[in-house]
């Protein structure tokens, strides 16, 4: 987190001014270092190999709160070498752009890439500079480290020719209940990211997630020693993954939603795989792991079940509401929040990327669609021009009325789904930290602007 | 008039390579704003090794990295002729950043390397290192539309050639090169531009696409219903302020 949260990253921000060698010299006493990063789901899988860990009882190093710039981390590590017992492992979130640098000072043990979707443009610029930025950090990696890298991206898998890079390859395999998407989909990859051919795909699982060779250099996937199937679930809110490692095969109950999630709990598991823990022992801790704040966690106010699900990029943003429609609810609200702050991204033409298509068919199942935020507008664009009729979209810039628009347009027990961009989120977790749970009054003042 | 019932043809260029920034939202706006005035529209896309789609009556091309600039430029060049009679003959053509880029004589990148451009537009590009990112607004002096808003992002610099027309004059923001406030060109019916996000949020730029297209197509006496265009207008100032 970037902005906010300063208990988080304070102390770590202070240090490094008067201590710029304190990461390296406090890393130094740390058995063994994880690092995570990649665009979509750093947060969930560092969460999610850390309670993979607890379970051995190691005390842990882990920036829990998303804050994963230097000063996070800093701060995170400081934490865990003041505490007792003593700090053994560290599993360590690490923006896309800190990677090479944090690579270097910390010399992890184990770095996870997840996957490469185009984010915020301004700050990275264009997706292939985030994989070079990556890639650096991946030559910096001492001799004996691993690289656990997802197959399936094929902008990851171009990250393995590093050289002397020891990797374990994760992905997933088809299987009936997995929803291929269509080719015309927007895709932030149709081209070999070694010679620039069209790529080919055998199966598109999300995005540019898929099984792709490119019929020109002869890239291609490379088989994973971690291989996932998506087993059939009876429960709407879970899902359950066949999951196949070279030591042994197990069915992983996952107590959340969405390819991408599936994708986040394949990632921790091949971790766990290459720190050599037996699956079953990392396949009930995955089970037990409810998704943090602002990824899908229910929560409650005013009477109502809250969902908030942080939407930052175009493929998460299509995942995320990809959920939200099938939802059976007949009742559901959703109140999708646009900011444009440096946290955010300035440019929030990366809606205009997102595949909105399932909430174009679905919007009669809405009780009350709400756009937010400075550019609550543009929002509302996105979604007239994606075929959602006009009268159906109401905007109120505020946030806690936006959340209160939604309160009352749909009965007590009902789902509301909040979507905010980064800055958003920090302000919905003080937000919905001092609202009641139960039925009550709202302060809301005004009613939203129709167009 | 049976002729009015034909679908208006948009033709997308490289859809796969050049879409780097959302580009395909000015797709969106002429589709969506020409069918919620009961004009249908087919949208044909080309890219690397298609034929050249002739029979288009709007192009739109978007924005993309370095290396996909590279495939499209060695690409591109097989449409140069078609591409200069159409827009000599009036084809409203609309390119968004590298595609804007590659329209212009040439684009020399950060590691010096010449993309040759197909020179429809006299404007050249060179790379500089600080990237010209954030919310632009322009006064738009080569057509009588107003303002125009969007979001820049681009290391390239563009220089017009002397006599060139610029799109219009930056009030907030770099455009073209950040030194001498103009933005994007225009010549003919042909309009290159920096602004991502670009069309749903500026309507009379979408609107004048499609009468430009529709009167060469249909003749003058073309005009266009008066559509309900308050969120537009509320995002276009919202993106001002921004």
């Amino acid at each position: 987190m970037r902005t906010g949260h300063r208990a988080t990253t304070l102390p770590g921000a202070i240090a490094l001014r008067v201590a710029p060698r304190l990461p390296a010299e406090l890393g130094d006493g740390i058995a063994s270092k994880i690092l995570i990063t990649g665009t979509n789901g750093k947060t969930t899988t560092a969460a999610l190999l850390a309670a993979i860990l607890k379970q051995f009882g190691r005390s842990l190093a882990h920036n829990r709160g998303g804050a994963n710039l230097p000063s996070g981390i800093t701060t995170a590590l400081i934490e865990a070498v003041t505490r007792k017992p003593a700090c053994e492992a560290a599993v360590l979130e690490v923006d896309e752009a800190a990677f090479a640098a944090v690579c270097s000072t910390l010399r992890p043990h184990l770095a996870l890439v997840t996957n490469f979707f185009r984010d915020q443009l301004d700050r990275y610029g264009e997706p292939s500079t985030t994989v070079a930025l990556v890639r650096r950090g991946l030559q910096a990696l001492p001799e004996a480290s691993i690289a656990v890298l997802n197959a399936d991206d094929p902008l990851v898998a171009s990250l393995g020719p590093v050289m002397g890079l020891r990797a374990v390859w994760f992905g997933f395999e088809p299987s009936g209940p997995v929803a291929t998407t269509p080719d015309d989909s927007p895709s932030d990859v149709t081209r070999c990211p070694c010679c620039q051919a069209p790529l080919h795909y055998h199966h598109r699982f999300y995005a540019h997630l898929g099984w792709y060779v490119c019929p020109s250099c002869g890239f291609g996937r490379p088989v994973p020693q971690v291989s996932v199937q998506r087993a059939p679930t009876g429960s709407q809110q879970s899902l359950r993954l066949r999951v196949t490692t070279p030591r042994g095969a197990a069915l992983v109950h996952v107590p959340s939603r969405g390819l991408h999630n599936a994708y986040n709990a394949a990632a921790a598991l091949a971790a766990a795989y290459t720190c050599s823990i037996p699956l079953h022992q990392a396949a009930s801790a995955v089970s037990n792991e409810e998704p943090e704040f602002g990824r899908m966690r229910w929560t409650a106010a005013y009477g109502r079940r809250l969902c908030v699900g942080l939407v930052k990029n175009p493929v998460g943003l299509g995942q995320v509401m990809q959920i939200v429609v099938e939802d059976p609810s007949p009742d559901k609200a959703v109140v999708l929040f646009l900011a444009d702050r440096a946290a955010d991204g300035r440019d929030v033409s990366w809606i205009w990327d997102a595949d909105l298509s399932m909430v174009t068919a679905a919007q009669g199942s809405f009780r009350r669609i709400v756009v937010s935020g400075q550019r609550a507008l543009e929002m509302g664009l996105r979604l007239k021009y994606g075929g959602v009729e006009t009268d159906r979209i109401s905007v109120q810039r505020d946030l806690l009325q936006a959340i209160g628009l939604a309160t009352r347009s749909v009965p007590p027990g009902a789902p509301i789904y909040l979507l905010p961009t980064y800055s958003a989120l920090l302000a919905l977790q003080s937000i919905l930290a001092r609202v009641p749970r139960g039925e009550a009054v709202g302060p809301w003042r005004t009613s939203a602007s129709r167009f | 008039m049976a002729h009015e019932r034909e679908p208006l043809l948009i033709a997308h260029l490289y859809p796969d390579l050049l879409n780097t920034y959302g580009d395909r939202a000015n797709v969106l706006a002429l589709v969506q704003r020409a069918a919620w005035r009961g004009i249908p529209t087919r949208t044909l896309t080309a890219t690397v090794d298609d034929p050249f789609p002739r029979e288009a009556e709007i192009v739109c091309i978007g924005g993309g990295e370095d290396g996909s600039q590279v495939v499209v430029s060695a690409d591109l060049v097989r449409h140069r002729d078609t591409l200069q009679e159409l827009v000599a003959e009036g084809l409203p053509l609309l390119a968004v950043c590298g595609g804007y880029q590659l329209l212009g004589t040439e684009y020399v990148t950060g590691s010096g390397r010449s993309i040759r451009g197909i020179g429809l537009v006299e404007a050249r590009t060179v790379w500089e290192s600080r990237r010209s990112v954030g919310n632009v607004t322009l006064c738009c002096n080569a057509l009588p539309i107003g303002t125009i808003v969007g979001f820049e992002n681009h290391g390239g610099r563009t220089y017009l050639s002397p006599g060139a027309q610029p799109l219009g004059r930056v009030l907030h923001g770099k455009g073209n090169n950040g030194r001498d406030r103009s933005e994007g060109i225009i010549q003919n019916h042909c309009i290159g531009t920096y602004l991502h996000g670009l069309l749903p949020k500026n309507p009379q730029l979408a609107d004048w696409l499609l009468l430009v297209a529709l009167r060469r197509r249909d003749g003058p006496q073309v005009t266009l219903q008066t559509l309900d265009d308050r969120l537009e207008w509320a995002a276009h100032r919202a993106a001002m302020r921004a």
